[in-house]
């Protein structure tokens, strides 16, 4: 087996395994792995929320594209490629304000 | 009674509390965090205070100084949007602190205080690893008043 093809076969695994959030994007739908950590700036207390995704299969969420993540809309600000499969997206909350 | 100095910040914060943009939200040295779903806040500060000249002294019995208050206004939004919050806090704060000059009153209600005025501001800090922007900018506030050589509080 290629390594490509066992890189492939791991990140399939990880995803299968430890997804927690369904994402919905462009009329698609994938698994991915959401974390919300706790974090503070200019003196307000807030979370940081990133998605971590296959980037097979979000390759069609361009920056500034609408996310819904477990029913709460999130804007794509970064995308961070990691080069090993996946995708890490650095999200804003879309509550209007 | 407090020293004049603590009598004018407290008059500050008192004018500039109750705005539309920040209502209640005005704190004192706030060096704790603020709830998550605050989106706007004014935190007020002591800044440096000098002798009016060279030693302040107005006359024989009492001492001039500028006090600085240094009033910080922190905002959590959308990037775009941050940049006109900023300035509608510091549209209304200004006309909170500045009515003296047309109502020809003392500067924040205090008999001992002769001057009041915006001193500058400084740039925004925008940060966005939060799940919203947030923003922090400093505005420069100078009090002049006075007060007894043997009491500051008087």
């Amino acid at each position: 087996m290629s390594f490509n093809n066992l890189r492939q076969k791991l990140n399939n695994s990880v995803i299968q395994k430890l997804s927690d959030a369904v994402v919905s994007v462009k009329g698609n739908s994938f698994n991915g792995i959401f974390t919300r950590e706790y974090i503070e700036t200019h003196g307000f207390t807030g979370y940081k929320p990133i998605l971590k995704c296959l980037a097979e299969d979000s390759k069609m969420i361009c920056l500034d594209d609408k996310i819904l993540i477990d029913n709460v809309e999130y804007i794509a600000r970064e995308r961070q490629p990691d080069g090993y499969g996946w995708i890490i997206f650095m999200l804003e909350l879309n509550d209007g304000s | 009674m407090d020293h004049r100095a603590m009598q004018v910040i407290a008059a500050f914060v008192s004018r500039i509390t109750g705005l539309q943009s920040t209502g209640n939200r005005v704190y004192l040295n706030r060096t704790y965090e603020i709830e998550e779903d605050t989106r706007t806040a004014i935190n007020v500060m002591l800044g440096e205070e000098t002798p009016q000249g060279e030693f302040g002294f107005s006359s024989m019995d009492r001492i001039d100084n500028v006090l600085e208050i240094i009033a910080e206004i922190r905002v959590r939004s959308s990037g775009d949007s941050i940049d006109s919050i900023i300035l509608q806090i510091r549209k209304e704060m200004h006309i909170a602190l500045m009515s003296w000059v047309q109502s020809q009153t003392y500067p924040l209600g205090l008999d001992f205080v002769y001057m009041l005025y915006p001193a500058g501001t400084g740039n925004p800090e925008i940060e966005s690893v939060s799940e919203k922007p947030t923003a922090k900018i400093e505005t420069l506030w100078k009090v002049h008043y006075r007060h007894s050589i043997l009491d500051p509080s008087i």
